[in-house]
């Protein structure tokens, strides 16, 4: 049945497009609707932006198109031009009265495929089956490179600068990173687009989402492959590509917490968690990683993890709010010497991975993870000791990040020892790479904002632009680590 | 009467709402979608604008007269009022609500009343205007003559 539906609406299209109308003016959806039916697409309205999700979350095949107003009353349009292009990954038409550039800004980098001014003519809404038309387009192209992609995945943030900003963008970038894969098949700097030209839609990494990411993982480890995780997951709707863009950041924030643990003493380790209960953070911020919820309280493992992807570095990375924030920097640091680190390659995060699985860890990266504790001993490379909880990770035998930055001989991987080591440049490095985040075009508050409100962390200062002044405080740092 | 007659009479009366401003091309636009799956298309949108202009005009009221104003409300009921009559292309009702949007920013209250007066002046012109033109379209076809358009 479903069979003959589709190939009969085929056939017709774009007579038969499903269109969804949002709008809070009862006037207009009227009007909308009729000019939808005079154009032989299937209208449904609806004037509540709640209610259209519900529509949409209902049946996720139910619609070929979704077209919005920009101000309502009950959500802000934007808010769900995102929520739809996260969950349901539908072309999103806004419209609005209002035709400023900056709106129509805001429409595209949330991923608009169009904006509408109103009064809407008729012949503006004939044509916006083809929205619908070109994201098949792209779908298949996905589809028919699928390989290649996975490949390229793997050599590209193995091997790569993982420059923060080329990362995100190329995490961002699939519809135009595909285009480009398939045009020439050329797997160089193409990736790197303007972070702007986003519209893709952008996979929500829910707490849950993450706990069958991390559950996935810890069953087959990283080097099996996007693939096999994507499909032990069984999440309809998301793709082989982000899950191999979130293992990506998985794997770097399993990384950075690897350096982290090479910080403070077994001691102080118990402070360090009590540092981390009193602080929400969130790797998430620094775009990198999956968020780690230092909640105030010590939630379930995997009650805070993830968030969707961010480009903004947490102006929480303020030095006075204690250790946590000292390893965040730190940690920010280490995010940020891709040029002078050398890669993370795949295997580490797998050595990483399966020792925490078999230190049966089911969730990778606790919230708490700060924690190092658990963190020690995910990164702790061959040895399982569970009891070693609250000392540092021991390294054993060499890795090709630790080498550089962690005296091997410091089993209490003495945190200022290693921080020390760290030249002065290199932290100025980590700031360049901080900025980098603030200039990323992409502009991530939204998507904060979307996190905020769905309460996956506490941060409500998250959707501040990231500033120097605001972070990294090497001096305060210093006091810290050094007190 | 006869049809002829009310006919100019019918296209002498919309021509001028058009030439004074008082309705634009959008009104053209929902005539011209009005059809036979839909005939009384105009009628029913018009209605809602109505209905929905008048609601907001009262919450302009009650929201100006606050000793604390919150311009925001007030802001965004008038950006509705905007939307709202640019639908049925109530050309004069739209432009106060452009500078009425301007003393919100500013959040000067005086002025802002005085364009809530002015708007509201506006809204019941054009809906006179409105009236005015059913009323007559009806007259047409109660004498058995069909409705003439403008284009």
């Amino acid at each position: 049945m479903e069979n003959s539906l589709h190939s009969s609406r085929a056939e017709a299209f774009p007579a038969g497009l499903r269109v969804l109308i949002v709008d809070d003016d009862p006037t207009w959806l009227k009007i909308l609707e009729k000019m939808l039916r005079k154009c032989s697409y299937e209208v449904t309205t609806c004037s509540l932006a709640r209610e259209a999700l519900d529509m949409l979350r209902g049946r996720r095949d139910r619609f070929d198109i979704v077209i919005s107003d920009v101000n309502m009353p009950d959500m802000d349009g934007f808010k769900l031009l995102e929520h739809v292009g996260l969950e349901m990954d539908l072309p999103v038409i806004m419209m609005s009265i209002d035709g400023e550039t900056s709106r129509v800004m805001k429409g595209v980098q949330h991923g608009a495929c169009d904006y509408l001014l109103k009064p809407v003519r008729m012949k503006e809404l004939r044509n916006i089956w083809q929205h619908v038309y070109r994201k098949k387009m792209h779908e298949l192209k996905d589809i028919e490179i699928h390989g290649i992609h996975e490949d390229f995945n793997i050599l590209c943030y193995g091997s790569e600068d993982p420059d923060d900003r080329q990362f995100v963008a190329r995490t961002e970038m699939s519809p135009a990173r595909k285009r480009k894969d398939l045009d020439g098949k050329e797997l160089t700097e193409l990736e790197f687009n303007d972070p702007s030209t986003v519209k893709k839609a952008r996979v929500v990494w829910s707490v849950d989402l993450h706990q069958k990411f991390v559950n996935a993982v810890n069953q087959i480890g990283f080097e099996i492959g996007p693939k096999k995780i994507l499909d032990l997951m069984n999440v309809p709707g998301l793709t082989r590509e982000n899950v191999a863009s979130h293992l990506q950041k998985y794997r770097l924030y399993l990384s950075r917490l690897q350096k982290q643990n090479e910080g403070p003493n077994g001691e102080s380790r118990g402070n360090y968690e009590l540092n981390c209960s009193n602080q929400t953070e969130n790797f998430q911020t620094q775009g990198i990683v999956p968020s780690v919820h230092v909640g105030e309280t010590k939630k379930a493992p995997s009650s805070d993890v993830l968030l969707s992807f961010d480009d903004k570095m947490s102006p929480k990375h303020k030095p006075s709010l204690g250790g946590t924030n000292v390893d965040r920097e730190f940690d920010t640091s280490f995010c940020q010497y891709p040029s002078t680190l050398p890669p993370f390659a795949p295997e580490d995060a797998k050595d990483l991975f399966l020792t925490d699985y078999r230190n049966g860890h089911s969730t990778a990266i606790p919230p708490t993870t700060c924690k190092i504790d658990s963190v020690s001993l995910q990164v702790k490379r061959g040895t399982a000791n569970a009891q070693d909880i609250g000392a540092i990770c021991k390294l054993e035998g060499p890795t090709s990040l630790q080498d550089r930055y962690i005296d091997d001989k410091h089993s209490q991987g003495c945190f200022p020892l290693t921080y020390d080591s760290l030249p002065e440049d290199l932290h100025l490095c980590s700031v360049q790479k901080i900025g980098c985040f603030e200039s990323l075009g992409f502009d991530g508050t939204e998507i904060l904002r979307y996190a905020e409100e769905s309460n996956w962390y506490d941060c409500p200062e998250l959707n501040g632009e990231y500033s120097y002044d605001q972070v990294v405080d090497y001096s305060l740092l210093d006091e810290y680590l050094f007190a | 009467m006869e049809i002829g007659k009310l006919q100019r009479r019918y296209l002498d009366f919309t021509s001028t709402l058009f030439h004074e401003g008082f309705l634009d091309n959008q009104f053209t636009q929902l005539q011209q979608l009005q059809d036979e799956s839909s005939p009384e298309f105009v009628l029913e949108v018009v209605t809602l604008f109505f209905e929905d202009s008048e609601k907001l005009l009262d919450e302009l009221s009650r929201t100006l007269d606050q000793q604390a104003v919150d311009f925001k409300k007030v802001d965004a009921h008038v950006h509705q009022l905007k939307g709202s009559s640019a639908s049925i292309g109530a050309q004069r009702v739209k432009n106060v609500c452009v500078a009425f949007r301007n003393f919100c920013e500013e959040m000067n209250q005086e002025g802002c009343l005085r364009c809530l007066r002015q708007v509201r002046n506006e809204y019941f012109l054009v809906k006179n205007k409105l009236e005015t033109l059913f009323a007559l379209e009806q007259q047409i076809v109660a004498a058995g003559g069909s409705v003439p358009m403008m284009w």
